[in-house]
């Protein structure tokens, strides 16, 4: 069943909507959620959520890209598991993860952060993205998206992981300035 | 914690930079990071893929002859991606345009820098609300997304079609310059602000605006070198230079000057990074290090330093490391053959 198809389902208020979604997203769902939680009871639980939570906002939403609609959701569901984990339940992998997102944005710039907008500094993330080879895009989204480790981006690229680590480390210091330079951060 | 702002903000990554994640890419065709040598290039190559899928995906409408710019929209019943697109092969002017219709309270809180083919400018008002103007060059791959929209009307700013889109918690106006190939967005967090009268105030003017961060660059070029192409090929002169000095804990910094030829609309960036070798890594040769990540190809010197020319897509590249200052060269163009890019890679030389 292509994709329209689904989201008609959603429409018409028919379940089997997410049965299809599940056939076809299921195991892409629970990629998403895994890489985040490194737990399968965890993900289990995250990714029947992201159907709820899909059932939900589809309609009035129609998403142009039901996985990546779907990839979103199961992406904050499960980072919002994470953030209200203690540290101790946290792994190795997921407290090296959030502190490369502190690198993004140290929090010694506390002040300026508070009235920081998600939807601005995304933007901006964005135009940072647009400023990327493909390449580099792609290895930084999978690592700070879907937060695959440096081993799994070294493998899909095949490249030493001392490089990816490399690159990750430059593109999240020019990341920086690149949102200093557009004002998402002060 | 700011972690959480930066993990929420990766939830607004436009679907079109997901899918290149799941795109194979060949080894030999995975160049290495540095952002700004390839800015202007890369986004030239990712325009022409974008336009492709632009002009099946977005919706198309007529457009007048001499226009130089089209606004595309893919909407859907809440949201909607803008994107200013070029109908002109010929070089785009961006140009300084300021509104001179502020709304009462407002001042300018922040200017960026221009070296992306676009100039955003953060106004803030006393109770710390927000608007953001920015404006484009039609060739600069600027795509904007608005999300919960509520209400969406066409207006006429000076003459040309604009689209106001009223959001749950914020408006947003796209418009565009259509002679001057030019895209504008104004985005407000206050509802009740006339963004169509302070868009209709949008003059060009002579004097630049000087973006906050000027002082950066400086700091970088006096902290780095003031290092300069000085055989630039005919019709190219000095567009933009923007950097950034070594932050307090940090080790990257970096300077990008971007040369371009108006007759022929093409660029030569040229640019130096500070790098460093990762704690992991063993090596007693880090200038050979740093060369490897910029993935295959041929082991050159340029004025004594060892180099190496290497082809990204259609971008010619050449790189060399000064490992004595600890600073990583690139100068990059799909304007000239490699073996043209050469003698203007060996023309650089430290003015300070």
């Amino acid at each position: 069943m292509n994709d329209t198809e689904i989201i008609d389902l959603y429409f018409l208020r028919n379940q089997d909507a997410i049965l299809q979604t599940e056939t076809k997203y299921g195991a892409y769902l629970n990629q998403v959620a895994y890489s985040i939680l490194r737990c399968r009871e965890d993900t289990e639980e995250v990714v029947q959520d992201t159907y709820l939570k899909t059932w939900s906002v589809i309609p009035p939403e129609r998403p142009n890209s039901l996985k990546f609609f779907l990839s979103k959701i199961c992406r904050n569901l499960s980072f919002d598991r994470i953030k209200y984990a203690s540290a101790q339940k946290r792994c190795f992998e997921t407290e090296e993860l959030l502190s490369e997102f502190c690198e993004l944005i140290p929090d010694e710039r506390g002040s300026a952060e508070d009235a920081l907008d998600a939807k601005i500094l995304g933007e901006a993330i964005n135009h940072f993205l647009g400023t990327l080879t493909h390449s580099d895009v792609a290895i930084f989204l999978s690592r700070y998206f879907y937060a695959n480790s440096i081993k799994e981006i070294a493998a899909k690229y095949q490249l030493p992981e001392r490089k990816v680590k490399y690159r990750l480390a430059c593109m999240r210091q020019s990341c920086l300035r690149q949102l200093e330079k557009e004002g998402a951060i002060h | 914690m700011s972690s959480d702002k930066v993990i929420d903000a990766f939830a607004y990554v436009d679907d079109r930079y997901l899918e290149l994640v799941d795109r194979e890419i060949p080894k030999e065709r995975v160049i290495p990071m540095s952002t700004k040598k390839t800015y202007r290039s890369t986004r030239k190559l990712f325009l022409i893929a974008a336009t492709i899928a632009l002009l099946a995906a977005f919706a198309t409408a007529a457009y007048a002859v001499g226009t130089r710019i089209l606004m595309r929209m893919k909407n859907d019943d809440t949201s909607s991606e803008i994107a200013f697109q070029t109908t002109d092969e010929d070089f785009i002017r961006l140009g300084t345009w300021v509104p001179e219709n502020i709304p009462e309270g407002y001042s300018i809180d922040f200017v960026s820098d221009v070296s992306g083919g676009n100039q955003a400018v953060l106004y803030r008002n006393g109770a710390n609300q927000m608007i953001r103007y920015e404006y484009a060059k039609a060739d600069s791959a600027h795509q904007v997304t608005v999300n919960n929209i509520e209400k969406k009307e066409t207006v006429d700013i000076g003459g040309c079609s604009g689209i106001l889109y009223t959001c749950s918690q914020s408006q947003s106006l796209f418009w565009t310059n259509d002679m001057d190939g030019i895209g504008f967005c104004l985005y407000a967090e206050d509802k009740s602000i006339d963004l169509v009268a302070m868009a209709n105030s949008v003059k060009k003017v002579d004097t630049p605006l000087v973006p906050s961060n000027q002082a950066a660059t400086g700091e970088a070029i006096a902290a780095f070198g003031d290092y300069r192409v000085t055989a630039l090929p005919e019709g190219f002169r000095e567009a933009t230079v923007s950097g950034y000095p070594v932050g307090e804990g940090e080790w990257y910094g970096y300077v990008l000057r971007v040369y371009e030829n108006e007759a022929r609309n093409k660029q030569i960036q040229f640019s130096y990074e500070t790098y460093q070798v990762p704690d992991d890594v063993q090596t007693e040769d880090p200038a050979g290090y740093i060369l490897s990540c910029h993935g295959e190809g041929e082991a050159i010197e340029i004025n004594g330093m060892p180099g190496l020319t290497a082809k990204h897509d259609a971008i010619n590249c050449v790189y060399w490391v000064d490992a004595e200052r600890g600073l990583s060269f690139s100068v990059t163009t799909d304007a000239c053959s490699l073996q043209e890019l050469l003698p203007i890679a060996q023309s650089v030389c430290r003015a300070n």
